[in-house]
């Protein structure tokens, strides 16, 4: 007996609004003179959100979902919580569920923790009695110490977060859907989160996390579905299925460079970023290099506006491309700033003798104009940026750490 | 195997494409099942809504007295400047206004903070599954709430005139019943509409004001006339002739208009209920 058994499900859903208003409407009333609502077909404006995923899990299995943004991840997990219904296929779930699609949903600023643990209690099934059973322990687990009869809206996100999380995990589900909400939250309570969901998964319970966080789904899931624009990529243990999400992240940077990226003025054009290229020591253009190795950028600007007196702030930023969280900024410094003669076309070169990333995918921007400049327009071209570990690429994912610094070891001889 | 005889006992769930089509009488058994399932959590919405309402509020529940009392008071003054000449009532005027207008907010609230309930909710809806019939209920309870302050209103102002109490107040509630239903039902079908096309709040809103002068509420049905006619077809009219009749007049004036207006408002409410019912899949879509 499998505790979820997804046979051949799809989920469209419309472009826009426009859309949306017009197949709605057509859609209920189809449905209540009792026709069928001819969901298995793509109309106008439509496209599969989820396409033809299936998949089965026993009691107590645990799986990972992971895809980029928009690969229809959050969708299936509510086709799973039932909040949305298949268009095709269908789909068999055993036992009581909880969710964590968002957590804190349904909870009301002004109210207390406390009013608000009874309120997201009832909102996610749980009968009154149970919480007032469980009462301690749920705030024990939020930690949010004399804030429990505080309105909520004067909680920091840590503790809303756990507060809601606390109500969700001890509702004792049979099956758990979380999304993505052990990113938030500090070291300290991540861990806790994690303990208590594999103490919920020894006593049966069938979880189906969703993130973007590899080292997440990892730690807690043996199995996992990659998806890409709704469809089923791989399934299988999540070593391989997180090595091929890696691989999915790089092609999708198709990094284009077009006139539009352009550092604007309020009412004119002033600086066109017209091309930017990655060399490695040969000086040869390269997507893909090696951590350590030196790295040359070549930007090409075109001054549109030949009253400028002087050149906007550039910047190459490098972001971990996952998080988006910003590893490095490397600015022109203010003396070039100043040397440049805004000419029409100008080149910048930045040379990094080494660069000390570690392995991994990660994402490079071309920032023009910037800080102090509200009303400018910000030319921004992103470009992704393979790092490899020197010479082979295999266990690239295993790396501890966002730096490399070149240690050179060897065996002391006593004194040194 | 002790695994799949104890996920035997586990409720199961099926979610295909038609949900619920093609089983005309278990639609009715979910419904009620499910109704009866979710008493706790509309419970729970109302105390919710209810206390944060009135939490970041100086007045706070006076706000539920106020607003009858400043509304009935100036169609009192409006009487008694000779402004608007409204003629006998039978009781003292003010009675008569205060009451009306509040058997009138029933409807005229019900429907605007009903049709509002979902999206309203909209933020639990595309995250949490839940009937959503709970929302429209709790946003009920709202309105219901205010009746019973402002009835309690009407009881001291009818001691404070000496307007005689007649035994038929007992049946007052039961009178009541259909109206409360017609709100809803109308409220059921208005929150959906006002997911897909958010023109319908305004529309509540300003129909909810228009409609109050097609119905005999601050003033008795004319004799003939236009307005009459219109009356007569208005199923607000009986709903709320009723059991202001019952209460200040101790019989039913029409006690025909009432019946068939009871029994459209009972059709209509669970009509819309299954509707309601039958499409709220379809909300967390366009929410």
């Amino acid at each position: 007996m499998k505790a979820i058994q997804v046979n051949q499900v799809s989920k469209k859903f419309s472009q826009s609004l426009k859309y949306l208003m017009r197949y709605v409407p057509l859609d209920v009333g189809r449905s209540m003179l009792g026709l069928k609502r001819d969901a298995a077909r793509l109309r106008r404006g439509e496209f599969w959100a989820v396409d033809d995923v299936s998949f089965e899990l026993a009691p107590g299995e645990r799986m990972g979902l992971i895809g980029r943004n928009g690969s229809g991840k959050s969708t299936l997990l509510k086709l799973l919580n039932g909040i949305l219904l298949p268009d095709r296929g269908t789909i068999h779930i055993r036992g009581r569920v909880g969710a964590l699609i968002e957590v804190g949903a349904g909870f009301h600023p002004l109210l207390t923790g406390r009013e608000n643990i009874y309120i997201n209690g009832a909102i996610l099934g749980i009968k009154q009695a149970e919480i007032r059973r469980r009462f301690d322990e749920i705030v024990a687990f939020a930690d949010i110490g004399d804030f429990l009869d505080s309105p909520v809206k004067f909680y920091s996100s840590g503790m809303y977060v756990r507060l809601g999380f606390a109500v969700a995990v001890h509702a004792e589900p049979d099956i758990l859907l979380i999304d993505e909400v052990l990113a938030v939250g500090d070291f300290s309570f991540q861990k806790k989160c994690f303990d208590r969901l594999d103490a919920i998964a020894g006593r049966g319970t069938t979880i189906i996390l969703v993130s973007h966080s590899m080292a997440a789904v990892q730690r807690l899931c043996p199995q996992a579905l990659l998806l890409e624009r709704g469809k089923t990529v791989f399934h299988g243990p999540t070593s391989e299925a997180t090595a091929k999400y890696y691989e999915s992240l790089l092609p999708s940077y198709e990094a284009k460079i077009d006139s539009r990226i352009v550092h604007r003025v309020p009412g004119s054009m002033v600086v066109l970023l017209t091309g930017l290229d990655l060399l490695d020591a040969e000086a040869r253009p390269v997507q893909r290099v090696t951590s350590g190795d030196p790295l040359r950028f070549v930007l090409r600007l075109q001054v549109q506006d030949q009253a400028l007196k002087q050149l906007p702030r550039v910047a190459i930023r490098i972001l971990d491309a996952q998080t988006e969280e910003l590893l490095a900024n490397i600015q022109t410094p203010l003396q070039i700033i100043q040397e440049i003669r805004p000419d029409r076309d100008l080149t910048l070169v930045c040379d990094l003798p080494s660069l000390n990333l570690a392995p991994g995918i990660y994402q490079v921007e071309i920032k023009i104009g910037g800080d102090g400049e509200d009303l400018h327009e910000i030319a921004l071209l992103k470009q992704p940026l393979e790092v490899n570990w020197s010479g082979y690429v295999v266990d690239n994912m295993s790396y501890k750490g966002r730096i490399f610094l070149p240690g050179e070891w060897r065996i002391g001889n006593g004194s040194t | 195997m002790s695994t799949s005889e104890t996920m035997s006992d586990l409720e199961e769930r099926i979610y295909t494409p038609d949900q619920g089509r093609g089983r005309p009488f278990g639609i009715w058994q979910d419904m009620f099942a499910e109704a009866l399932r979710s008493r706790e959590l509309a419970w729970r919405l109302f105390v919710r809504d209810f206390s944060a309402r009135y939490k970041q509020s100086a007045l706070g529940i006076l706000w539920a007295l106020l607003i009858p009392l400043i509304g009935s008071a100036t169609f009192v003054f409006l009487n008694s400047t000779g402004v608007l000449n409204i003629g006998d009532v039978g009781v003292p005027y003010a009675v008569y206004a205060l009451l009306s207008l509040t058997l009138w907010q029933i409807f005229s609230n019900g429907l605007i903070v009903c049709s509002n309930a979902i999206v309203a909710g909209g933020n639990m809806i595309v995250k949490i599954n839940f009937p959503k019939e709970t929302l429209v209920v709790a946003a009920m309870g709202q309105v219901l709430f205010e009746l019973f302050v402002r009835l309690g209103l009407v009881v001291v102002v009818m001691i404070a005139t000496q307007t005689p109490f007649e035994w038929t107040i007992l049946l007052f509630p039961v009178a009541l019943l259909p109206l409360l239903l017609f709100t809803v039902g109308l409220g059921f079908l208005l929150s959906l509409l006002n997911v897909i096309f958010r023109d319908v709040a305004n529309v509540v809103t300003l129909a909810a004001t228009f409609l109050m002068f097609l119905t005999p509420v601050v003033y008795p049905p004319p004799e003939s006339g236009l307005l009459a006619t219109v009356m007569s077809l208005n199923p607000l009219s009986g709903l709320i002739t009723a059991p202001r009749d019952l209460l200040l007049r101790g019989y039913l004036s029409d006690p025909a208009s009432f019946l068939w207006s009871a029994a459209l408002a009972v059709i209509l409410f669970f009509a819309a209920w299954r509707v309601f019912h039958l499409v709220e899949y379809k909300m967390a879509e366009a929410v």
